[in-house]
């Protein structure tokens, strides 16, 4: 079994893949400032060392990944900058050397020239207690994808590093406010290329991303009211796609991205209704109930909601089948459970929790139905899972202002991402693979 | 390193470009082997599923900054009802508000209202709109009991969106549980 592997084993909740060295609110905006809580006690050693002629490239490769890599709180980076001459293949290696550094893996490669001015980038992991090769790719990219292809390497180091797929090439989504400007962000995971994509001086809550990443659907009070947009990011297009009599909110993304659930009160109470993402006539769920149900959410199979209700007096969340069927109550703790997100596999659900007067974040195992805290509060909302699972982002209230967190799964190692001024709030972490 | 705008959809498009790529296994064992990826430019510019390939557009909403209320002249003043912590019913000191409002409906036949019900911060965005819509449901029944029909009135929810008062204790929060009636004129 490899070195790396088996201390893997040790740090099994230690997952801080995320993100954020300073979240730029928008292009001009300042940067948040990023308060780590926690770390791993046992971090994974690794040296990054620099590629073969990587000083040709325009912005550096391995500058990006150490960087990705150190951030996660899983990995202690051994500093390999001055290695020379800088080796490209296994053979090239002093593994004895790196050892005696104390690292139990290495990256090494190179740069080529490739034709019509592109990069070939190519990088091997090395296991250097094992003297084998984990990892050995190429990649040709034009210069304005280094950056990206920096995130996509992290990624692969992580995943054979800790057997679970990383997330630094994956995007964020949350809602800034100042004053009366409301804004649609999206970010990298890493905090890069934050965008302003809706602005408005209306309010905007409930982000959602499509499931291929192409679109967000999101509650805009732009007509007065709430209503249902979806935007197609790559083009700008915003289509209000529910505007009924009364509040249209909370949309859902069926995990094929062709429905959307949402919450509609044309018929008095809040009731969730399914509808074509294209537009149509949106179907009532459940027929029978006078309660207000709200925040629906897909399992990752498509074939239940999870949602919140008030049927049995206050809010708590329930599960039912898309298809129609008996809803089942979820949370017993308690007198205030809401906002449920399943986890990407589908065995957990994170929501809020309001626990001796402080609201937290929690997950539920669906297995043995329990209960564990993430957060303590005292006023953190809005939970959702990274793809990998393996952490939550969330907002909290510190000081009166909405700010961004995230936490692993355990809730052992933490992130609070702090605005210069204004707040953010509302996050919603994007799909993998976008 | 400066984030550099364009970045985004560089980071994007790659991100779609070795998206394909990502079930494959990487070359396993003692080898030295080598996966080529290629990154081709078509891929990297189509966006298309993934809608990352090119630069997001930023959309913008101008908004209205008339309210609407005021707008209809002879309305009655008194357009606010208040309503207690975790509670949906109008209370009785509210009634002249809701009678003064349906006989004003009834006097002017082409006026319709808008009942818009907010909540103070605490909790969940999407609940507090479920509990605002309550409170404009509640105020919708009690001007129906006075002979308002519903195609007159419609009742919508902000939520905790619009607070009065922007503070984090109870004198605001008083304040932020409450219904408005705004009158429009048709």
């Amino acid at each position: 079994m490899l070195t790396t592997l088996r201390r893997l084993a040790l740090l099994a909740g230690f997952l801080l893949l995320l993100l954020l060295p300073g979240l730029f609110v928008s292009a001009h905006a300042e940067a948040l400032n990023v308060e780590i809580v926690g770390a791993g006690a046992n971090q994974i050693p690794v040296a990054i060392a620099p590629l073969a002629s990587e000083p040709l490239l325009p912005e550096s490769v391995t500058a990006v990944i150490n960087a990705d890599l150190a951030r996660s709180g899983l990995f202690r980076l051994i500093d390999a900058s001055a290695i020379s001459p800088r080796p490209a293949e296994l053979a090239q290696l002093n593994i004895a050397e790196w050892r005696g550094q104390g690292a139990d893996a290495m990256l090494i490669g190179r740069v080529n020239a490739a034709a019509n001015g592109k990069w070939e980038i190519q990088v091997r992991l090395v296991d250097l207690a094992g003297n084998r090769q984990l990892l050995g790719q190429s990649f040709v990219v034009e210069p304005r994808q280094l950056r990206a292809t920096a995130h996509r390497i992290a990624d692969l180091i992580f995943e054979r590093l800790t057997g679970i797929p990383g997330v630094f090439g994956t995007r964020i989504a949350y809602i800034t406010r100042l004053g009366k400007r409301f804004e649609l962000m999206v970010a990298d995971a890493d905090g890069y290329n934050p965008r302003a994509v809706f602005t408005s001086t209306e309010p905007i809550i409930s982000p959602r991303w499509s499931p291929d990443g192409g679109r967000i659907a999101y509650v805009s009070f732009e007509r007065k009211k709430p209503v249902v947009v979806v935007q197609t990011l790559n083009t700008g297009d915003r289509r209000v796609v529910a505007d009924f009599k009364g509040s249209n909110s909370a949309p859902a993304w069926s995990p094929d991205g062709q429905r959307l659930a949402v919450v509609l009160t044309r018929d008095g109470s809040s009731q969730i209704h399914l509808m074509p993402v294209a537009g149509g006539e949106p179907q009532r769920l459940m027929k029978t109930t006078p309660a207000n149900d709200t925040e629906p959410a897909f399992s990752p199979d498509g074939r239940l909601l999870y949602f919140t209700s008030d049927r049995g007096g206050g809010p708590q969340i329930y599960r039912m089948p898309v298809a129609g069927g008996n809803a089942e109550r979820l949370t017993f703790e308690g007198d205030y459970n809401v906002s449920p997100r399943p986890s990407p596999d589908g065995k957990s659900i994170v929501f809020v929790q309001r626990y001796a007067g402080r609201f937290r974040i929690v997950t539920q195992d669906l297995g043995n139905r329990q209960v564990l805290p993430v957060t303590d509060g005292p006023v953190d909302e809005s939970p959702s899972y990274a793809p990998n699972g393996q952490l939550v982002l969330f907002s909290r209230m510190q000081g009166g202002r909405g700010e961004l967190a995230a936490a692993s799964v355990d809730g052992r190692v933490r992130q609070r991402l702090t605005l210069p001024s204004g707040d953010a709030r509302e996050p919603a972490w994007g799909p993998a693979g976008q | 390193m400066k984030p550099i705008h364009a970045n985004l959809l560089l980071a994007a498009a790659v991100m779609l470009a070795l998206a394909g790529c990502a079930s494959k296994k990487p070359a396993a064992g003692d080898g030295a082997a080598i996966e080529e990826r290629g990154a081709s430019s078509g891929s990297a510019t189509d966006g298309k599923s993934s809608g990352a390939g090119k630069d997001d557009v930023v959309s913008r909403s101008l908004g209205d900054d008339g309210d609407g209320s005021g707008d209809v002249a002879g309305a009655p003043s008194a357009r606010q009802i208040f309503f207690d912590l975790d509670q949906y019913t109008v209370k009785p000191e509210y009634q002249g508000v809701v009678q003064a409002t349906a006989d004003f409906l009834k006097s002017k036949p082409k006026v319709r209202v808008i009942i818009q019900g907010n909540t103070d911060e605490r909790g969940s965005r999407e609940y507090n709109l479920s509990l605002g819509q309550k409170r404009a449901e509640a105020v919708r029944k009690a001007l129906g009991v006075l002979g308002i029909g519903e195609d007159r009135i419609e009742s919508v929810s902000f939520g905790e969106e619009k607070p009065m008062s922007e503070c984090h204790d109870e004198s605001c929060w008083a304040k932020n549980r409450r219904a408005d009636i705004v009158y429009q004129a048709r």
